[in-house]
């Protein structure tokens, strides 16, 4: 995700051979210099998943997909390695993200689901507004 | 138009694109490791609710197939609250292109007709849907990029195994132009690509991942 002079990523940090190792890192566009944020060591069984930056709140903080077995949970990064859990799911990960979408319109978040809507805000917290499986897709200047 | 290499990182860098994640992997098969992210704060499981605040936004569908397939349309329309209700518009309809020398380039229903390579996402600025998933859409909304990737001259699936190679596009919808940005500038494959206010952000392909942006 590229938002307000950043790249979000996510790193994994092991070696080729070894179990993942991820952070999550922001990458400064105007000088490549980077930071870590949240080291994350997905539990693997047969299959397992890293984490994905999926959105930005409205303080810039990054929104993180964290997925645990055949379990995904939506994650706010206070600071570095501080995270807070706004929300878990049982899900199949099979290859996709979970969420989709990540808008910030003014200081709302909005992520698409296959299973709903969800909304954002930290004054709100986190909410399902629906039940049906969209994709927020507003782009370009609010009229 | 200038390309530069913003900054290289390290090889095991996996942008966090859908696109790339795709590409590169970063879900894996490696078994067994241990513990998980150091967080803090009660799980909490989201349920129904319409929130206070009163608007629109626009959204489009989830795909019906299956992960991993193809899709024969898609469509969005616009989600209303704190009513809830979705309102599906026939505007927002895009088909894929049937072209054996581009692979994954979409189209709009409506006219005049936008190419792209997915989406789609609405454009506030220009009132209009368009095929590309709304990060590849110009902050002021007057433009959007979008990749293709074409077959060399001559050949096509059918004669056997084929390289394809990647393109930009920049659209500008209003003026009903295309431009195809210089190929030396881009990577040998492209992961992501996101339209910033400074440039065009490209992220290569794995291994050694890289940031790229095209200024305009």
């Amino acid at each position: 995700m590229i938002a307000n002079g950043s790249a979000w990523t996510a790193v994994n940090q092991a070696p080729s051979s070894s179990p993942p190792r991820f952070e999550i890192t922001s990458v400064d566009l105007r000088d490549g210099s980077s930071a870590g944020w949240l080291a994350v060591i997905p539990p693997c069984s047969s299959f397992c998943r890293g984490p994905d930056v999926v959105g930005l709140d409205g303080s810039g903080r990054p929104l993180v997909e964290l997925w645990v077995g055949d379990g995904v949970s939506l994650n706010r990064v206070m600071s570095p390695d501080q995270a807070h859990e706004l929300g878990s799911w049982a899900a199949q990960s099979e290859g996709e993200r979970y969420f989709a979408g990540g808008i910030l319109e003014q200081s709302t978040t909005w992520f698409g689901t296959r299973k709903g809507l969800f909304a954002y805000s930290p004054g709100e917290g986190l909410r399902q507004v629906s039940n049906l499986p969209l994709i927020p897709a507003d782009s370009g200047v609010q009229p | 138009m200038r390309s530069d290499v913003v900054t290289r990182i390290a090889q095991w860098a996996v942008l966090s694109l859908s696109v790339l994640i795709t590409a590169c992997g970063s879900a894996t098969s490696t078994p067994a490791a241990s513990s998980s992210a150091s967080r803090s704060g009660a799980p909490a499981t989201a349920s129904p609710s319409s929130g206070s605040t009163s608007g629109e936004l626009a959204v489009a569908a989830f795909s019906s197939s299956a992960p991993g397939q193809l899709d024969a349309a898609h469509g969005g329309g616009f989600f209303r609250f704190p009513s809830a209700t979705y309102s599906a518009d026939s505007a927002a309809q895009i088909t894929p292109l049937s072209d054996p020398h581009r692979l994954d380039v979409w189209q709009t229903v409506a006219r005049p007709v936008l190419t792209g390579d997915g989406g789609p996402s609405y454009d506030r600025t220009l009132q209009r849907w368009l095929p590309v998933p709304a990060s590849q859409v110009s902050p002021d909304g007057t433009h959007y990029v979008y990749e293709d990737r074409i077959s060399p001259p001559g050949l096509t699936p059918s004669t056997g195994p084929i390289m394809y190679s990647p393109r930009l596009h920049v659209v500008d919808p209003a003026a009903g132009q295309d431009r195809i940005v210089p190929s030396l500038s881009l990577p040998i494959a492209v992961g992501g690509v996101s339209y910033q206010a400074d440039g065009i952000y490209l992220s290569a392909g794995c291994p050694g991942a890289s940031i790229r942006r095209v200024g305009l």
